[in-house]
């Protein structure tokens, strides 16, 4: 009678109750990413001549393109940027969060609003922000007499940083709540005998928040560079990766060579890559998210 | 004393200063979306809303155009309330789908010591963080080979595989607060491990379930490149991607309809982030830092 449970005993048969994970799992991830090592060793352009084995020939085809190297370019500035701004402003904004001020609860749920919001949307609010014409930006630039036409911001060089400005604006509010979580586990006092000791603000925050604060920053670092390296809806909304290929962050090449310009082999050597650099990030912060913080 | 005081001073700018950027974007969309294009497009900008301040959300919604658009209206905002019902439908499936098929191996996870626990615990972070735009071609042939491009299973399916990670984590962060005691003694009673899970776990963790469930809507509803890469009809296009279309066309943006699109597309995740808001963090850095 008691066959059922005995073989379902969590200790020895404990993969069962993973099964349907691990088979979904398979399905969306692990086969998705062997299959994409293959194609991306085949030459394979719908409407192209016929699928045929090319071993390296589109990793040799893509270093050799400045159009990849440009988008690595700007995948890798693009993330510098996003990652090292929000690092530095999510951390005075929690600062300032942990003063215990009045009417703390309101700026904490403010906070939420751009993170709830999508990059998509986030793109299309920017947009219609520094548009042109009618866009907010430029008509205080003009009642300040700054432009008579208004700037054409998303046309021109000053694209790339209101795509930064907008990344910006979806991650910093989160971040800095993650912060302000670690801060709040930080005891209290260690701040009090490190003002006993004579410690200024500087020192107590170079001393006791930055150290202990250590595994909630690297959390913060690696969430933001994993959402940086995917950014790919902000820029469909904000520039379509334009102006020329000023805003053509790498997973924005991937759409457009697999899916306007068909070429799934090409597609998926660049796909091979921007998983391997990924991959390369999240192992070196993990090893570093989870050594033990000494005293 | 005098320090601190000019700390809290200082602080209290700097919070104030943060919410006016991180407000003004979102409630400027917001003001333009209650005007018509007209009034919208004027300079300088007005903030005041139209008589009729819902004008371009019966039009988006309803289909009551106005003015010009009674003419000549991008067929993409015709699709805006089918692909609403098609987010939802999405992802409520997938998110209860991902309950569903984490739960059980969270319990595991979080209940018992085996082999491979801590090689399971990390290839799922580490999964979670391959960028979905790296198995988008492979995923799109697979889908193709099933027959499932353009339904709401393609979704349904890829949307449940990636929030598996996340559910796995978060449910297993919460299935660890439960005391052993009361799993260990449903099991003494009688009960398998399932019927634990079910009877026992299910019920006292309900609000760490409701957060992954938000958590996963949320994901579900603001997803946009795998629906814009698996579907190509307005039967199973989703919110994003119709926004998407009119978003950024290059003549006679209707500019009234797309803000108060944005606003129908954001304003639901803003709402019940806030609900929860309590949850949110908690359920984000859930079992990722250890004190």
């Amino acid at each position: 009678m008691d066959l059922g449970r005995k073989s379902a005993d969590p200790h020895k048969n404990w993969w069962i109750y993973g099964l349907p994970s691990f088979i979904l799992i398979a399905l969306i991830f692990l086969f998705p990413i062997s299959y994409a090592v293959y194609i991306s060793t085949l030459q394979w352009r719908i409407g192209g001549p016929g699928i045929r084995f090319i071993g390296l020939g589109n990793y040799l085809l893509l270093f050799t393109d400045n159009l990849f190297w440009q988008s690595l370019r700007v995948t890798l500035i693009y993330a510098i940027c996003v990652v090292g701004l929000t690092v530095l402003l999510s951390l005075i904004l929690a600062l300032a969060l942990n003063e215990e001020l009045k009417g703390i609860g309101i700026f904490k749920a403010i906070m939420l609003i751009p993170w709830a919001t999508s990059p998509l949307i986030s793109g299309v609010i920017w947009s219609w922000l520094f548009n042109k014409d009618f866009g907010v930006v430029n008509y205080v630039l003009f009642s300040f007499g700054l432009t008579k036409s208004g700037i054409n911001f998303l046309a021109s060089d000053l694209a790339f940083p209101v795509v930064i400005l907008a990344t910006l604006w979806n991650y910093v509010p989160i971040s800095s709540l993650i912060l302000l979580a670690g801060i709040k586990t930080i005891p209290q006092e260690l701040f009090e005998a490190s003002k006993v000791d004579g410690a200024n603000a500087w020192q107590s925050f170079y001393m006791i928040t930055f150290p202990l604060l250590r595994n909630y920053l690297l959390l913060v670092v690696t969430f933001v560079t994993m959402w940086s390296l995917r950014a790919f809806d902000i820029i469909y909304s904000l520039t379509s990766g334009g102006p020329g290929y000023l805003t053509t962050v790498i997973s924005w090449l991937i759409y457009q060579t697999s899916f306007v310009r068909l070429n799934f082999g090409e597609g998926s050597a660049i796909s091979v890559i921007l998983a391997l650099i990924t991959l390369v990030l999240t192992f070196t912060y993990f090893r570093l998210l989870y050594k033990r913080v000494e005293f | 004393m005098k320090a601190e005081k000019y700390k809290k001073v200082l602080a209290f700018a700097i919070l104030i200063l943060a919410s006016i950027i991180f407000v003004f974007p979102f409630a400027w969309i917001l003001i333009g979306s209650f005007q018509t294009d007209e009034q919208l497009l004027s300079s300088p900008p007005s903030i005041l809303p139209n008589i009729d301040f819902l004008i371009n959300y019966k039009a988006v919604l309803l289909g009551e155009f106005y003015g010009p658009y009674k003419v000549m209206v991008p067929t993409a905002i015709t699709w805006i309330p089918r692909s609403i019902i098609n987010s939802i439908i999405v992802a409520v499936i997938s998110s209860t789908m991902t309950i569903i098929v984490s739960s059980p191996l969270a319990f595991i996870l979080a209940s018992f010591k085996f082999r491979g626990r801590d090689a399971i615990t990390f290839s799922m972070i580490l999964v979670r963080t391959l960028p979905i735009a790296a198995l988008i071609i492979p995923l799109y042939l697979v889908m193709k080979n099933l027959n499932l491009l353009n339904t709401y299973w393609v979704l349904i399916l890829t949307y449940t595989g990636t929030l598996l990670p996340y559910g796995i984590w978060m449910l297993t962060a919460s299935f660890q607060t439960i005391p052993k005691d009361i799993t260990d003694s449903s099991t003494v009673d009688g009960c398998s491990t399932i019927q634990t899970l079910y009877k026992i776990v299910f019920p006292i963790s309900a609000p760490g379930i409701v957060v992954t469930f938000i958590f996963c809507f949320l994901l579900c509803w603001n997803e946009f490149f795998v629906a814009l890469t698996m579907t190509n009809s307005p039967e199973t296009y989703t919110l994003p991607v119709v926004i998407s279309m009119f978003a950024n066309l290059p003549q006679m943006t209707p500019y009234s309809l797309m803000l108060a699109s944005a606003v129908l597309g954001a304003v639901p995740p803003v709402i019940i982030v806030l609900i929860f808001q309590k949850y949110i963090v908690s359920g984000l850095i859930a079992g990722a830092v250890k004190g």
